[in-house]
Protein backbone atom coordinates (compact mmCIF):
# COMPACT_ATOMS: atom_id res chain seq x y z
CA UNK A 1 0.00 0.00 0.00
CA UNK A 2 2.76 2.49 0.88
CA UNK A 3 4.14 4.40 -1.81
CA UNK A 4 6.34 7.17 -1.45
CA UNK A 5 5.38 9.76 -3.31
CA UNK A 6 7.90 12.83 -1.73
CA UNK A 7 11.16 12.26 -2.58
CA UNK A 8 11.74 15.76 -3.36
CA UNK A 9 10.55 16.62 -0.01
CA UNK A 10 12.70 14.72 1.68
CA UNK A 11 15.39 15.89 0.18
CA UNK A 12 14.71 19.18 1.50
CA UNK A 13 14.15 17.97 4.53
CA UNK A 14 17.46 15.89 4.73
CA UNK A 15 19.08 19.23 3.72
CA UNK A 16 17.63 21.35 6.34
CA UNK A 17 18.60 18.42 8.67
CA UNK A 18 22.47 19.20 7.39
CA UNK A 19 22.38 22.41 7.73
CA UNK A 20 20.94 22.97 11.33
CA UNK A 21 24.31 20.07 12.04
CA UNK A 22 26.01 22.17 10.77
CA UNK A 23 25.51 25.16 12.39
CA UNK A 24 25.44 23.46 15.71
CA UNK A 25 29.07 22.52 14.93
CA UNK A 26 30.02 25.75 13.67
CA UNK A 27 28.11 27.21 17.23
CA UNK A 28 30.16 24.66 19.31
CA UNK A 29 33.50 25.80 17.75
CA UNK A 30 32.39 28.95 18.79
CA UNK A 31 31.68 28.81 22.30
CA UNK A 32 34.88 26.21 22.92
CA UNK A 33 37.56 28.23 21.00
CA UNK A 34 36.52 31.41 22.48
CA UNK A 35 36.92 29.90 25.94
CA UNK A 36 40.09 28.93 25.18
CA UNK A 37 40.90 32.48 24.01
CA UNK A 38 40.02 33.54 27.16
CA UNK A 39 41.80 31.16 29.23
CA UNK A 40 45.00 31.35 27.39
CA UNK A 41 44.73 34.94 27.09
CA UNK A 42 45.15 34.30 22.70
CA UNK A 43 43.94 37.45 21.17
CA UNK A 44 43.99 36.04 17.97
CA UNK A 45 42.07 32.77 18.27
CA UNK A 46 39.89 35.60 19.85
CA UNK A 47 39.70 37.43 16.93
CA UNK A 48 39.29 34.11 14.46
CA UNK A 49 36.02 33.47 16.45
CA UNK A 50 34.45 36.80 16.09
CA UNK A 51 35.19 36.37 11.92
CA UNK A 52 33.80 32.74 12.10
CA UNK A 53 30.58 34.42 13.80
CA UNK A 54 29.84 36.39 10.62
CA UNK A 55 29.30 33.13 8.78
CA UNK A 56 27.43 31.31 11.67
CA UNK A 57 24.79 34.30 11.06
CA UNK A 58 24.64 33.79 7.36
CA UNK A 59 23.96 30.02 7.71
CA UNK A 60 20.90 30.81 10.23
CA UNK A 61 19.27 33.33 7.82
CA UNK A 62 19.98 30.45 4.95
CA UNK A 63 18.12 28.24 7.37
CA UNK A 64 15.47 30.61 7.82
CA UNK A 65 14.71 31.47 4.38
CA UNK A 66 14.79 27.83 3.44
CA UNK A 67 12.38 27.16 6.12
CA UNK A 68 10.08 29.88 4.79
CA UNK A 69 9.84 28.45 1.34
CA UNK A 70 9.60 24.74 2.70
CA UNK A 71 6.42 25.99 4.02
CA UNK A 72 5.47 28.31 1.20
CA UNK A 73 6.12 25.79 -1.43
CA UNK A 74 5.22 22.56 0.65
CA UNK A 75 2.44 23.40 2.97
CA UNK A 76 3.58 20.93 5.60
CA UNK A 77 1.60 18.99 8.17
CA UNK A 78 2.26 16.79 11.08
CA UNK A 79 5.61 15.66 11.61
CA UNK A 80 7.16 17.63 8.87
CA UNK A 81 5.33 20.87 10.02
CA UNK A 82 7.15 20.13 13.52
CA UNK A 83 10.45 19.50 11.83
CA UNK A 84 10.62 22.88 10.52
CA UNK A 85 9.30 24.34 13.08
CA UNK A 86 11.79 23.73 15.03
CA UNK A 87 14.45 24.15 12.82
CA UNK A 88 13.30 26.94 12.46
CA UNK A 89 13.51 27.94 16.43
CA UNK A 90 16.70 25.41 17.14
CA UNK A 91 18.81 27.36 14.03
CA UNK A 92 17.81 30.98 15.78
CA UNK A 93 19.42 29.04 19.28
CA UNK A 94 22.07 27.74 18.45
CA UNK A 95 23.20 30.93 16.47
CA UNK A 96 22.89 32.79 19.99
CA UNK A 97 24.94 30.09 21.27
CA UNK A 98 27.81 31.18 18.46
CA UNK A 99 27.07 34.54 19.66
CA UNK A 100 28.17 33.99 24.03
CA UNK A 101 31.36 32.34 22.27
CA UNK A 102 31.88 35.57 20.40
CA UNK A 103 30.87 37.56 23.80
CA UNK A 104 33.48 35.21 25.62
CA UNK A 105 35.96 36.01 22.57
CA UNK A 106 35.43 39.95 22.88
CA UNK A 107 35.83 39.77 26.78
CA UNK A 108 39.27 38.11 25.42
CA UNK A 109 40.65 41.16 23.56
CA UNK A 110 38.72 43.24 26.55
CA UNK A 111 41.09 41.98 29.23
CA UNK A 112 44.21 40.89 27.11
CA UNK A 113 46.57 43.37 28.90
CA UNK A 114 44.77 43.08 32.10
CA UNK A 115 46.82 41.32 35.74
CA UNK A 116 44.66 37.97 36.05
CA UNK A 117 44.85 37.14 39.95
CA UNK A 118 41.94 34.72 39.86
CA UNK A 119 42.46 30.83 38.91
CA UNK A 120 40.38 29.66 35.66
CA UNK A 121 39.46 26.03 37.05
CA UNK A 122 36.04 27.69 37.88
CA UNK A 123 35.77 28.83 33.90
CA UNK A 124 37.49 25.28 32.53
CA UNK A 125 35.01 23.08 34.67
CA UNK A 126 31.65 24.98 33.64
CA UNK A 127 33.06 25.14 29.77
CA UNK A 128 33.93 21.50 30.12
CA UNK A 129 29.99 20.76 31.38
CA UNK A 130 28.57 23.18 28.42
CA UNK A 131 30.46 22.18 25.73
CA UNK A 132 29.60 18.07 26.74
CA UNK A 133 25.82 19.80 26.66
CA UNK A 134 26.40 20.93 23.54
CA UNK A 135 28.29 17.88 22.42
CA UNK A 136 25.03 15.80 23.30
CA UNK A 137 22.54 17.96 21.68
CA UNK A 138 23.75 18.34 18.27
CA UNK A 139 24.02 14.25 18.44
CA UNK A 140 20.32 14.49 19.36
CA UNK A 141 19.91 16.58 16.65
CA UNK A 142 20.73 13.27 14.49
CA UNK A 143 19.16 10.87 16.31
CA UNK A 144 16.24 12.21 17.30
CA UNK A 145 16.51 10.41 20.70
CA UNK A 146 13.92 11.90 22.78
CA UNK A 147 15.11 10.10 26.50
CA UNK A 148 18.17 11.87 25.66
CA UNK A 149 17.10 15.34 24.93
CA UNK A 150 15.50 14.85 28.33
CA UNK A 151 18.61 13.42 29.98
CA UNK A 152 20.46 16.63 28.73
CA UNK A 153 18.62 19.09 30.17
CA UNK A 154 19.60 17.60 33.56
CA UNK A 155 22.64 18.76 33.30
CA UNK A 156 21.56 22.14 33.24
CA UNK A 157 21.89 22.37 36.92
CA UNK A 158 24.67 21.52 37.28
CA UNK A 159 26.08 24.27 35.09
CA UNK A 160 23.92 26.83 37.33
CA UNK A 161 25.27 25.64 40.71
CA UNK A 162 28.69 26.11 39.02
CA UNK A 163 27.97 29.76 37.89
CA UNK A 164 26.79 30.23 41.04
CA UNK A 165 30.23 28.69 42.54
CA UNK A 166 32.15 30.98 40.33
CA UNK A 167 30.53 33.91 41.35
CA UNK A 168 31.46 33.19 44.79
CA UNK A 169 35.04 32.63 44.55
CA UNK A 170 35.42 35.47 42.13
CA UNK A 171 33.28 37.26 44.97
CA UNK A 172 35.59 36.66 47.29
CA UNK A 173 39.07 37.49 45.33
CA UNK A 174 36.78 40.95 44.75
CA UNK A 175 36.74 41.37 47.86
CA UNK A 176 39.99 40.52 49.58
CA UNK A 177 41.89 42.04 46.85
CA UNK A 178 40.87 45.12 45.16
CA UNK A 179 43.13 44.91 42.20
CA UNK A 180 41.33 41.77 41.65
CA UNK A 181 37.59 43.39 40.83
CA UNK A 182 38.31 43.75 36.77
CA UNK A 183 39.15 40.36 36.76
CA UNK A 184 36.95 39.10 39.07
CA UNK A 185 33.75 40.79 36.68
CA UNK A 186 35.13 39.12 33.71
CA UNK A 187 34.84 36.18 35.05
CA UNK A 188 31.70 36.08 35.99
CA UNK A 189 30.75 37.87 32.53
CA UNK A 190 32.35 34.72 31.02
CA UNK A 191 30.77 32.33 33.43
CA UNK A 192 27.33 34.06 32.71
CA UNK A 193 27.54 33.53 28.93
CA UNK A 194 28.38 29.96 29.22
CA UNK A 195 25.69 29.15 31.63
CA UNK A 196 23.40 30.82 28.99
CA UNK A 197 24.48 28.20 26.75
CA UNK A 198 23.35 25.86 29.06
CA UNK A 199 19.58 27.05 29.02
CA UNK A 200 19.97 27.66 25.21
CA UNK A 201 20.69 23.58 25.33
CA UNK A 202 18.00 23.05 27.10
CA UNK A 203 15.83 25.00 24.59
CA UNK A 204 16.75 23.24 21.28
CA UNK A 205 16.26 19.64 23.58
CA UNK A 206 12.90 20.74 24.23
CA UNK A 207 12.37 21.37 20.24
CA UNK A 208 13.77 18.25 19.47
CA UNK A 209 11.30 16.86 21.83
CA UNK A 210 8.37 18.71 20.11
CA UNK A 211 9.64 17.49 16.85
CA UNK A 212 9.58 14.18 17.68
CA UNK A 213 6.49 13.75 20.07
CA UNK A 214 4.41 16.65 19.28
CA UNK A 215 4.56 17.74 22.88
CA UNK A 216 5.49 21.11 24.25
CA UNK A 217 7.33 20.77 27.10
CA UNK A 218 9.79 22.97 29.66
CA UNK A 219 12.91 21.17 30.48
CA UNK A 220 14.28 23.68 32.14
CA UNK A 221 12.56 23.78 35.27
CA UNK B 1 -8.94 -8.99 9.12
CA UNK B 2 -8.69 -7.88 12.63
CA UNK B 3 -9.89 -4.43 12.64
CA UNK B 4 -10.21 -2.75 16.60
CA UNK B 5 -13.26 0.00 16.52
CA UNK B 6 -11.64 3.17 16.89
CA UNK B 7 -13.47 5.26 19.36
CA UNK B 8 -13.30 9.21 18.56
CA UNK B 9 -11.50 11.10 21.14
CA UNK B 10 -13.18 14.09 20.47
CA UNK B 11 -17.10 12.48 21.25
CA UNK B 12 -18.66 16.07 21.77
CA UNK B 13 -21.50 16.07 24.22
CA UNK B 14 -24.78 17.15 21.88
CA UNK B 15 -23.85 15.30 18.55
CA UNK B 16 -25.96 16.73 15.61
CA UNK B 17 -25.57 12.88 14.00
CA UNK B 18 -24.38 9.61 14.75
CA UNK B 19 -22.56 6.96 13.63
CA UNK B 20 -22.89 3.88 15.14
CA UNK B 21 -20.97 0.38 13.83
CA UNK B 22 -21.76 1.46 10.23
CA UNK B 23 -20.45 -0.90 7.79
CA UNK B 24 -21.18 -0.93 4.09
CA UNK B 25 -20.83 -3.26 1.23
CA UNK B 26 -20.98 -3.17 -2.63
CA UNK B 27 -21.07 -5.87 -4.28
CA UNK B 28 -19.50 -7.98 -1.28
CA UNK B 29 -16.79 -5.61 -1.23
CA UNK B 30 -16.71 -4.08 1.69
CA UNK B 31 -16.48 0.19 1.84
CA UNK B 32 -16.68 0.62 5.29
CA UNK B 33 -15.78 -1.49 8.41
CA UNK B 34 -17.50 -0.74 11.82
CA UNK B 35 -17.50 3.32 11.83
CA UNK B 36 -18.86 5.04 14.82
CA UNK B 37 -18.22 8.71 15.22
CA UNK B 38 -20.45 11.79 16.17
CA UNK B 39 -20.38 14.87 14.34
CA UNK B 40 -20.32 17.93 16.98
CA UNK B 41 -23.34 20.65 15.69
CA UNK B 42 -22.24 24.09 14.92
CA UNK B 43 -18.69 22.94 13.54
CA UNK B 44 -16.61 22.09 10.24
CA UNK B 45 -15.78 18.47 10.58
CA UNK B 46 -13.81 16.62 7.56
CA UNK B 47 -13.42 13.32 6.23
CA UNK B 48 -10.29 12.61 4.83
CA UNK B 49 -8.46 9.87 3.40
CA UNK B 50 -6.91 8.10 0.49
CA UNK B 51 -9.11 7.13 -2.86
CA UNK B 52 -11.35 4.47 -1.67
CA UNK B 53 -11.40 4.93 1.73
CA UNK B 54 -14.92 5.47 1.90
CA UNK B 55 -15.36 8.76 2.95
CA UNK B 56 -17.12 9.91 0.56
CA UNK B 57 -19.52 6.97 0.66
CA UNK B 58 -20.35 7.74 4.25
CA UNK B 59 -21.19 11.11 3.50
CA UNK B 60 -23.69 9.89 0.81
CA UNK B 61 -25.05 7.60 3.66
CA UNK B 62 -26.03 10.15 5.69
CA UNK B 63 -27.72 12.09 3.19
CA UNK B 64 -29.36 8.31 1.83
CA UNK B 65 -27.83 8.80 -1.68
CA UNK B 66 -27.01 4.87 -2.17
CA UNK B 67 -30.67 4.03 -1.21
CA UNK B 68 -31.32 3.02 -4.69
CA UNK B 69 -28.37 1.23 -5.69
CA UNK B 70 -28.75 -2.57 -5.99
CA UNK B 71 -26.87 -5.32 -4.17
CA UNK B 72 -25.35 -3.14 -1.21
CA UNK B 73 -25.72 -3.91 2.12
CA UNK B 74 -25.48 -1.39 5.37
CA UNK B 75 -25.17 -2.48 8.94
CA UNK B 76 -25.41 0.08 12.00
CA UNK B 77 -26.98 3.10 12.18
CA UNK B 78 -27.20 6.82 12.07
CA UNK B 79 -28.90 9.26 13.77
CA UNK B 80 -29.77 12.54 13.14
CA UNK B 81 -30.22 13.81 16.51
CA UNK B 82 -31.79 11.27 17.78
CA UNK B 83 -33.72 10.11 14.98
CA UNK B 84 -32.53 6.87 13.32
CA UNK B 85 -32.54 8.17 9.55
CA UNK B 86 -33.16 4.98 8.11
CA UNK B 87 -35.73 3.94 10.89
CA UNK B 88 -39.03 2.76 8.82
CA UNK B 89 -41.40 5.37 8.29
CA UNK B 90 -38.41 8.40 7.91
CA UNK B 91 -39.18 9.97 4.22
CA UNK B 92 -36.04 10.70 2.62
CA UNK B 93 -37.37 13.82 1.07
CA UNK B 94 -37.72 14.95 5.10
CA UNK B 95 -34.50 13.81 5.38
CA UNK B 96 -32.93 15.63 2.49
CA UNK B 97 -34.79 19.05 3.69
CA UNK B 98 -32.78 19.10 7.13
CA UNK B 99 -29.64 17.75 5.25
CA UNK B 100 -28.25 19.65 2.32
CA UNK B 101 -25.44 18.37 -0.27
CA UNK B 102 -23.49 19.76 -2.31
CA UNK B 103 -21.11 18.15 -5.03
CA UNK B 104 -18.05 18.50 -6.44
CA UNK B 105 -18.94 19.80 -10.11
CA UNK B 106 -21.19 22.59 -9.69
CA UNK B 107 -24.73 21.90 -11.16
CA UNK B 108 -26.64 25.27 -11.74
CA UNK B 109 -30.59 24.33 -13.03
CA UNK B 110 -31.36 25.87 -15.69
CA UNK B 111 -32.78 29.76 -14.76
CA UNK B 112 -31.56 32.78 -13.61
CA UNK B 113 -29.85 33.17 -10.30
CA UNK B 114 -32.26 33.90 -8.23
CA UNK B 115 -34.78 31.11 -9.52
CA UNK B 116 -31.77 28.72 -8.81
CA UNK B 117 -32.02 30.02 -5.26
CA UNK B 118 -35.71 29.79 -5.03
CA UNK B 119 -36.10 26.34 -7.08
CA UNK B 120 -36.63 24.55 -3.44
CA UNK B 121 -38.95 27.07 -1.53
CA UNK B 122 -40.93 27.52 -4.38
CA UNK B 123 -41.07 23.38 -5.02
CA UNK B 124 -42.17 23.54 -1.11
CA UNK B 125 -44.95 25.96 -2.26
CA UNK B 126 -43.50 29.56 -0.82
CA UNK B 127 -45.47 31.62 -2.81
CA UNK B 128 -45.33 35.14 -1.00
CA UNK B 129 -42.84 37.58 -2.93
CA UNK B 130 -41.61 39.25 -0.07
CA UNK B 131 -40.40 36.14 2.06
CA UNK B 132 -38.69 34.64 -1.51
CA UNK B 133 -36.86 38.33 -1.55
CA UNK B 134 -35.63 37.28 1.77
CA UNK B 135 -34.49 33.68 0.71
CA UNK B 136 -32.68 34.76 -1.72
CA UNK B 137 -30.96 37.67 -0.05
CA UNK B 138 -29.61 35.09 2.58
CA UNK B 139 -28.53 32.09 1.11
CA UNK B 140 -26.60 34.65 -1.55
CA UNK B 141 -24.77 36.52 1.37
CA UNK B 142 -24.49 33.49 3.35
CA UNK B 143 -22.39 31.65 0.57
CA UNK B 144 -20.53 34.99 0.28
CA UNK B 145 -22.03 35.39 -3.07
CA UNK B 146 -24.45 38.71 -2.59
CA UNK B 147 -21.62 41.67 -3.47
CA UNK B 148 -20.80 39.77 -6.81
CA UNK B 149 -24.41 38.93 -8.08
CA UNK B 150 -27.02 41.77 -6.65
CA UNK B 151 -26.87 43.39 -9.70
CA UNK B 152 -27.55 40.40 -11.77
CA UNK B 153 -29.59 38.25 -10.29
CA UNK B 154 -32.09 37.79 -13.23
CA UNK B 155 -29.13 36.45 -15.39
CA UNK B 156 -28.68 33.18 -16.13
CA UNK B 157 -27.17 30.70 -13.91
CA UNK B 158 -24.28 29.18 -16.59
CA UNK B 159 -23.26 32.79 -17.21
CA UNK B 160 -21.35 32.93 -13.86
CA UNK B 161 -17.85 31.85 -13.14
CA UNK B 162 -17.17 28.05 -12.06
CA UNK B 163 -16.74 29.20 -8.39
CA UNK B 164 -19.93 31.73 -8.69
CA UNK B 165 -21.37 28.55 -10.03
CA UNK B 166 -20.23 26.42 -6.60
CA UNK B 167 -21.16 29.14 -3.95
CA UNK B 168 -24.63 29.49 -6.19
CA UNK B 169 -25.11 25.74 -5.01
CA UNK B 170 -23.75 26.07 -1.51
CA UNK B 171 -26.60 28.81 -1.66
CA UNK B 172 -29.10 27.07 -2.87
CA UNK B 173 -28.94 24.21 -0.43
CA UNK B 174 -29.07 26.98 2.18
CA UNK B 175 -32.42 27.80 0.87
CA UNK B 176 -35.00 25.32 2.02
CA UNK B 177 -32.85 26.19 6.06
CA UNK B 178 -31.40 22.80 6.45
CA UNK B 179 -29.43 21.77 9.70
CA UNK B 180 -26.75 20.06 7.67
CA UNK B 181 -24.63 20.78 5.12
CA UNK B 182 -23.04 18.00 3.17
CA UNK B 183 -20.13 19.54 1.12
CA UNK B 184 -18.27 16.92 -0.80
CA UNK B 185 -15.01 18.18 -2.28
CA UNK B 186 -17.03 21.44 -3.19
CA UNK B 187 -14.14 23.47 -4.59
CA UNK B 188 -12.06 20.64 -6.17
CA UNK B 189 -12.67 22.19 -9.50
CA UNK B 190 -12.08 25.84 -8.37
CA UNK B 191 -9.33 28.75 -8.56
CA UNK B 192 -7.47 29.75 -5.37
CA UNK B 193 -9.68 32.83 -4.73
CA UNK B 194 -13.32 31.16 -5.18
CA UNK B 195 -12.03 28.10 -3.25
CA UNK B 196 -10.53 30.49 -0.24
CA UNK B 197 -14.39 32.16 -0.75
CA UNK B 198 -16.09 29.22 -0.52
CA UNK B 199 -13.61 28.54 2.52
CA UNK B 200 -14.39 31.62 4.07
CA UNK B 201 -17.78 30.98 3.51
CA UNK B 202 -17.92 27.87 5.66
CA UNK B 203 -16.75 30.17 8.95
CA UNK B 204 -19.94 31.94 8.43
CA UNK B 205 -21.96 28.86 7.68
CA UNK B 206 -20.90 26.96 10.70
CA UNK B 207 -22.47 29.43 13.46
CA UNK B 208 -25.78 28.16 11.89
CA UNK B 209 -25.23 24.86 10.27
CA UNK B 210 -23.54 21.64 10.76
CA UNK B 211 -21.35 20.87 8.13
CA UNK B 212 -19.30 17.85 6.82
CA UNK B 213 -16.68 18.41 4.56
CA UNK B 214 -14.93 16.31 1.98
CA UNK B 215 -11.87 17.95 1.22
CA UNK B 216 -9.50 17.75 -1.96
CA UNK B 217 -6.55 18.25 -0.26
CA UNK B 218 -4.89 17.93 2.86
CA UNK B 219 -4.09 21.40 2.93
CA UNK B 220 -7.76 22.59 2.81
CA UNK B 221 -8.85 20.07 5.69
CA UNK B 222 -6.13 21.63 7.56
CA UNK B 223 -7.34 25.14 6.65
CA UNK B 224 -11.23 24.07 7.63
CA UNK B 225 -11.44 21.22 10.01
CA UNK B 226 -12.71 22.00 13.23
CA UNK B 227 -12.91 17.94 13.28
CA UNK B 228 -11.15 15.46 11.25
CA UNK B 229 -11.45 12.03 10.53
CA UNK B 230 -9.40 9.99 8.73
CA UNK B 231 -10.16 7.01 6.86
CA UNK B 232 -8.43 3.84 5.45
CA UNK B 233 -9.68 1.03 3.10
CA UNK B 234 -13.27 1.42 5.11
CA UNK B 235 -11.55 1.94 8.49
CA UNK B 236 -11.91 5.03 10.30
CA UNK B 237 -8.24 5.48 12.11
CA UNK B 238 -8.07 8.34 13.91
CA UNK B 239 -10.56 11.06 14.66
CA UNK B 240 -9.70 14.20 16.33
CA UNK B 241 -10.15 18.20 16.35
CA UNK B 242 -8.21 19.21 13.52
CA UNK B 243 -5.78 21.57 15.36
CA UNK B 244 -4.32 18.27 16.79
CA UNK B 245 -4.79 15.82 14.27
CA UNK B 246 -3.11 18.25 11.45
CA UNK B 247 -0.07 18.85 13.98
CA UNK B 248 0.22 15.76 15.84
CA UNK B 249 -1.34 12.77 14.53
CA UNK B 250 -1.28 10.00 16.88
CA UNK B 251 -1.88 7.03 13.92
CA UNK B 252 1.18 6.00 12.04
CA UNK B 253 -1.02 5.70 8.54
CA UNK B 254 -2.77 9.59 9.43
CA UNK B 255 0.84 10.72 9.77
CA UNK B 256 1.92 9.03 6.54
CA UNK B 257 -1.21 10.04 4.49
CA UNK B 258 -1.38 13.47 5.26
CA UNK B 259 2.53 14.26 4.79
CA UNK B 260 2.25 12.07 1.58
CA UNK B 261 4.00 9.46 2.27
CA UNK B 262 0.99 6.95 0.48
CA UNK B 263 -0.98 8.63 -1.88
Amino acid sequence: MTTHVRSHFDQELAHLSEQVLDLGSRARRGVAEGVQAFIHNDAELAREVIRADAAINQLRYEIEQDCYEILAMEQPVAGDLRAIVAALVIANELERIGDHGKKVARICLRTANDPRPIPMEGIQGIAELVLDMLDQVIGILASRDVDAARAVCKADDQVDAYYKQIFNVSLSYMLENPRAIAAGTYQIQVAHELERVGDRVTNVAERMVYAVTGELVDLNT
Amino acid sequence: MNQPTIQPTNQPTNPKIRIEHVSYTYDDKTVLRDVTLAVPAHAVTVFLGPAGSGKSTLLRLINRLNDVLDHTRLDGRIFLDDQDIYARGVAVSDLRRRVGMVFALPLPLPGTIRENILYGPRLAGLRDRGRQEEIVVRCLTQAALWDEVKDRLDSPAVSMSGGQQQRLCIARSLALEPEVLLLDEPTSGLDPISTSKVEESLFELKQQYTIIIVPHSVQQAARVADHAAFFLTGELVEYRPGRELFTAPRDRRTEDYITGRFG
